[in-house]
């Protein structure tokens, strides 16, 4: 049994679902109620943060967004059920607006920086459910006319449109410059192993389509930009519904153990209710 | 939209650093200290990243020297369609492959999305349009490509963003060429836009070749453009002369580019000739960047870095193309009758 460290680092826009997933996964190694490759070894440290997250998710209550005023490095120590190797999972819980400000501000901090160097892999967060599609105008006229949204607007409106906003660029857009800013770093080394995960699946449900074929789809360009690119990021796609179903109907959800709510869909999933493997997958 | 709890952003235990990962829920900030609530936040220091603008010339060089990237000018008077060109070659990539084609990296994505922003319904306006480039230096914009051909290397095209006027200017003189237009010296393909909008005013048309030839000729004149280039001679705006229909627009065509075969087909490392309706308004036929998937196919499938050097120049390979072109013009008006 070996002592060793997995760093990871969590990509996303605001409320992509990654401290969602930080919650449900807190929860799930602690509990024997479903087959996880990963288990918590050990309580080691300061939990407070993931106990509170933790706490609200397994009660149904909506996890909140971290925010840019309480981003924080989280660790938990696990072992690997298949190899009993025991190891520090660390990943920083960075608020979506942090990914923005990147984007905005081309800057990286320090910290962040420092952190991407030590790390081995990445978690990339997309929710479907808060997305922005590049829409053209023209494609749109058809549906703007129907509503009679286009013919109440003046010459004058017309000239004076919104000006460009970097924060506002398709989701696809940002997130491919993310991916690139990390590839464009001195110490990057390919591969980099890309863990792409699609929250809130249990939305698309009714889709019947696979995580890869609905990324294709709805973010064509990040999807050929992986595609393009799979030499730099070795990557694999994910649907995880790592809140279980909508907290509405929650009276429906309480008679099931909570790990069991959890939902990952993919190509290699070989548990369909265990969070643990995007984890594994990019150790491996 | 949720706010954290109360207490949330608390102190930490202890700092977290590679060497000591197993510090739970600690700030990520980790060289600092972590500011009380009533206290000024801390200025993180910052790497800069690449600001995504268009290229200057030194970037551009520094890229065509690190990887092979292809420079690509796109030339033609103001309003021929260049900006719109490329930012529809933008909006193609956001919306899925072009053809076998896939987007694989862009150096400049947000100045790609900035030059699109008036065509998008974020700029709440009710009828696309697009920015004219401002008179200046030449500026370059970058994509990456993948696709069938381009397998293991993708394809670096560097587009020239150089507006109109520019060309304008040079047109009356050789040292204003050389002066103004010092980027054609490491041209692979240049991109001669004729706006076919302007060709169905049956007084003006013969004035808009006149002057398409006489910019290609003055590049080449100039010696500022050399001979083994290939030149893509775009009509653009095509849809102008679909929805005209009948056979006079498309007659004009072919007898337009049967004179450029044969002024400049053995001057070039290749000519050819492609309909683009980038952004069709008229008519309801064409699909949205009508012609841009058989441009790119021949860029990854045509580089004048590769090509054989036994074949003449203009000769066999320019020939082809034109063909290709007159056969499916031909092939169009049969079908229209």
């Amino acid at each position: 049994m070996t002592e060793s460290s997995n760093q990871f680092v969590m990509i996303g826009l605001p409320a992509a679902g990654k401290t969602s997933f930080l919650a449900a996964l807190w929860y799930l190694v602690q509990h024997a109620q479903v087959e996880r490759r990963l288990e918590l070894k050990h309580f080691e440290g300061d939990m407070k943060y993931l106990n509170q997250i933790a706490d609200l998710w397994v009660t149904f209550e909506v996890v909140p967004r971290t925010t840019t005023s309480t981003e924080r490095t989280v660790s938990m120590v696990l072992k690997d059920t298949a190899t009993n190797r025991t190891f520090t999972l660390t990943v920083p819980d960075l608020s979506g607006e942090s990914f923005v400000s990147q984007l905005v501000a081309r800057q990286l901090t320090v910290s962040y920086d420092k952190f991407l160097r030590a790390s081995s892999g990445a978690i990339l967060f997309v929710s479907p459910l808060d997305y922005r599609k590049p829409a053209r105008i023209n494609k749109a006229k058809p549906l703007i006319e129907e509503m009679g949204a286009a013919t109440d607007k003046t010459d004058a409106q017309d000239n004076s449109s919104v000006t460009w906003d970097p924060a506002q660029t398709p989701t696809q857009v940002q997130l491919v410059e993310l991916l690139q800013f990390i590839a464009d770093r001195d110490y990057f080394k390919p591969p980099f192993p890309v863990a792409l995960i699609i929250s809130a699946w249990d939305q698309l449900e009714g889709e019947n389509k696979t995580p890869a074929k609905w990324l294709s789809e709805e973010l064509p360009l990040l999807s050929q930009f992986l595609e393009s690119n799979h030499k730099l990021f070795d990557h694999t796609i994910y649907g995880v519904s790592a809140q279980g179903g909508d907290y509405k109907k929650a009276d429906e959800l309480t008679h099931i153990p909570p790990s069991e709510r959890i939902v990952v869909v993919g190509a290699e999933v070989k548990n369909d209710h265990d969070l643990t493997e995007p984890l594994t997958w990019l150790m491996r | 939209m949720s706010t954290a709890p109360p207490g949330w952003s608390g102190s930490p235990a202890s700092p977290a650093s590679p060497a000591n990962p197993a510090s739970p829920a600690t700030p990520l900030a980790t060289t600092e200290p972590v500011a009380p609530a009533n206290t000024p936040a801390i200025v993180e220091d910052v790497i800069d990243l690449p600001n995504g603008k268009e290229l200057d010339d030194p970037a551009a060089s520094r890229l065509q020297t690190a990887k092979p990237a292809r420079l690509m000018v796109v030339a033609g008077p103001v309003g021929a369609g260049k900006t719109t060109l490329l930012n529809t070659l933008h909006d193609l990539f956001q919306e899925g492959k072009i053809g076998a084609y896939s987007f694989a990296w862009s150096k400049t994505l947000p100045a790609f999305e900035r030059r699109c922003h008036f065509s998008r319904t974020a700029s709440e306006r009710t009828a696309q349009d697009t920015e004219r480039t401002p008179f200046g230096d030449v500026r370059y914009l970058h994509v990456q490509v993948s696709g069938p051909e381009l397998h293991p290397d993708p394809l670096d095209l560097l587009f020239t963003d150089v507006s109109g006027e520019t060309f304008e200017r040079a047109r009356d003189s050789i040292s204003e060429c050389q002066q103004l237009m010092t980027f054609l010296r490491t041209a692979d393909h240049f991109l001669l836009l004729i706006d076919c909008e302007k060709l169905i005013d049956l007084r003006k048309r013969n004035k808009i070749i006149h002057d398409a030839m006489a910019l290609l000729r003055l590049c080449l004149d100039s010696g500022m453009l050399g001979n083994s280039c290939y030149v893509n001679v775009l009509w653009t705006k095509y849809d102008w002369i679909a929805a005209a229909g009948g056979t006079e627009h498309t007659s004009f065509l072919e007898k337009a580019t049967k004179e450029f075969e044969i002024q400049f087909g053995s001057r070039v490392g290749r000519l050819s000739f492609t309909t683009v309706a980038a952004r069709p308004e008229k008519g309801e036929n064409l699909e949205f960047g009508h012609g841009i998937p058989e441009l790119l196919k021949e860029w990854a499938i045509n580089s004048p870095r590769h090509r054989d050097m036994n074949l003449t120049p203009g000769d066999e390979a320019g020939t082809r193309e034109s063909e290709t072109f007159l056969d499916r013009h031909f092939k169009a008006v049969q079908d229209a009758q």
